[in-house]
């Protein structure tokens, strides 16, 4: 089972609920928290751990000229202008290659040869005996968020039940995190902002067929504009998360408000079994 | 030689283009057998890389001069490499006129 928790517009919420959640269902069942925020990952300001490092990497090509006939064949085939042939000579664009193994197969003579370039890491590890975390970080100014997304997603394959902190937004890195999945949770706020990015994330799962439920966060108990869009597409809101200074305080001192308070850590309980209720399709 | 000039139109008539990857049509002229044609931007519409590919194309098309608008820095590379020759050109001419000033200048490299 796995379980993303997104929101369109940024700042929401999503890390807060995903942290205290995975922290509120360990108590009970084993889980495992992935970040696929690769570009900002924070889970680990919530669990600081003895992590090990483990490296990703892409693949690309590196041209043998000595056994390059200068056909055009991978030039042709490249359709991100990665690789440009030259009378005399092949060019490779680093920073427009998309890895997609294309140009090694449509190369007559061998002479691409598979270079491994490393774009970031993935940081493992256990909080608890019921609580794994893979928490997936890109190299700063490398571009392939997408790479390190898709590794973090390979080591979870086989796993029981998992929840997925994503990015923020609705393109590629979004995507990545939330395709194939059984749930998405959306964090929203009762906000013109919310409302806009919640709606553009709706469509795109919709497109996608994942099921979609609503959270709205930081509710000051008038959340008309999401309610009345929830009903409109048939949205579930599984919970108002109100407005609280508290939780704020717990959060940005890098502690989980669930584990501070035991009202919330009620509330992120039945949160957690809603989730998991709508997650096996039995509503 | 083969001269190539960005277009925006199916002619050569047609103003010069002011973007290189992205050009709409390419216009070749070739000096030797006076032939003219203008051609389809193939990669016109692409996200990226578009560049390079418009550098590939003008390889494939035998260009050894193009009269070029404003350049990104993955199509100058390109071109560097290609040791196509480039000369700058304000766009606010029609492409026979680009061809034109270029030929009455030939031999003087800019």
């Amino acid at each position: 089972m796995q379980i993303v928790i997104a929101s369109g517009k940024g700042g929401t919420g999503k890390t807060t609920v995903a942290s205290n959640l995975a922290f509120v269902l360990s108590q009970k069942q084993s889980i495992t928290l992935c970040d696929c925020d690769v570009e900002e990952p924070n889970q680990e300001i919530f669990f600081p751990c003895d992590f090990k490092v483990q490296r990703v990497h892409v693949e690309v090509p590196l041209i043998l000229e000595e056994q390059c006939v200068h056909c055009g064949s991978c030039g042709e085939f490249c359709r991100f202008g990665a690789l440009t042939v030259l009378k005399d000579r092949v060019l490779f664009f680093p920073q427009l290659c998309h890895s997609c193994d294309g140009c090694f197969r449509v190369c007559p003579t061998d002479a691409l040869k598979k270079q491994q370039i490393d774009v970031g890491e993935l940081l493992l590890c256990n909080p608890s005996d019921t609580l794994s975390l893979i928490i997936g970080r890109l190299k700063e100014g490398d571009t392939r968020t997408t790479a390190v997304i898709r590794a973090v997603r390979d080591m979870i394959h086989t796993v029981p039940l998992v929840i997925l902190d994503s990015p923020p937004g609705t393109a590629c890195p979004f995507i990545e995190t939330v395709d194939a999945v059984d749930l998405c949770v959306l964090v929203t706020e009762s906000t013109p902002f919310g409302l806009h990015d919640l709606s553009v994330a709706v469509d795109v799962l919709s497109l996608l067929c994942i099921r979609s439920v609503v959270v709205i966060n930081r509710s000051d108990g008038n959340d008309k504009i999401i309610e009345e869009y929830c009903s409109k597409h048939q949205l579930p809101i599984l919970m108002r998360i109100p407005f609280d200074f508290k939780l704020l305080c717990a959060q940005n001192k890098g502690l989980l408000i669930s584990q501070e308070d035991s009202d919330w850590f009620e509330r992120f309980s039945l949160l957690g079994d809603q989730i998991l209720t709508y997650s096996t399709g039995a509503l | 030689m083969i001269v190539c000039v960005p277009s925006r139109g199916p002619t050569v008539e047609s103003q010069m283009d002011d973007r290189f990857g992205r050009a709409a049509f390419f216009a070749f002229f070739n000096t030797d057998s006076g032939e003219v044609h203008v051609a389809e931007n193939p990669h016109a519409g692409g996200s990226g890389g578009v560049g390079p590919q418009a550098v590939q194309f003008l390889v494939q098309n035998g260009v050894t001069t193009l009269i070029a608008p404003r350049l990104g820095g993955n199509a100058e590379e390109a071109l560097v490499a290609s040791k196509i020759q480039v000369i700058m050109q304000n766009p606010d001419v029609t492409v026979v006129q680009a061809f034109q000033t270029w030929k009455d200048n030939a031999g003087i490299s800019a």
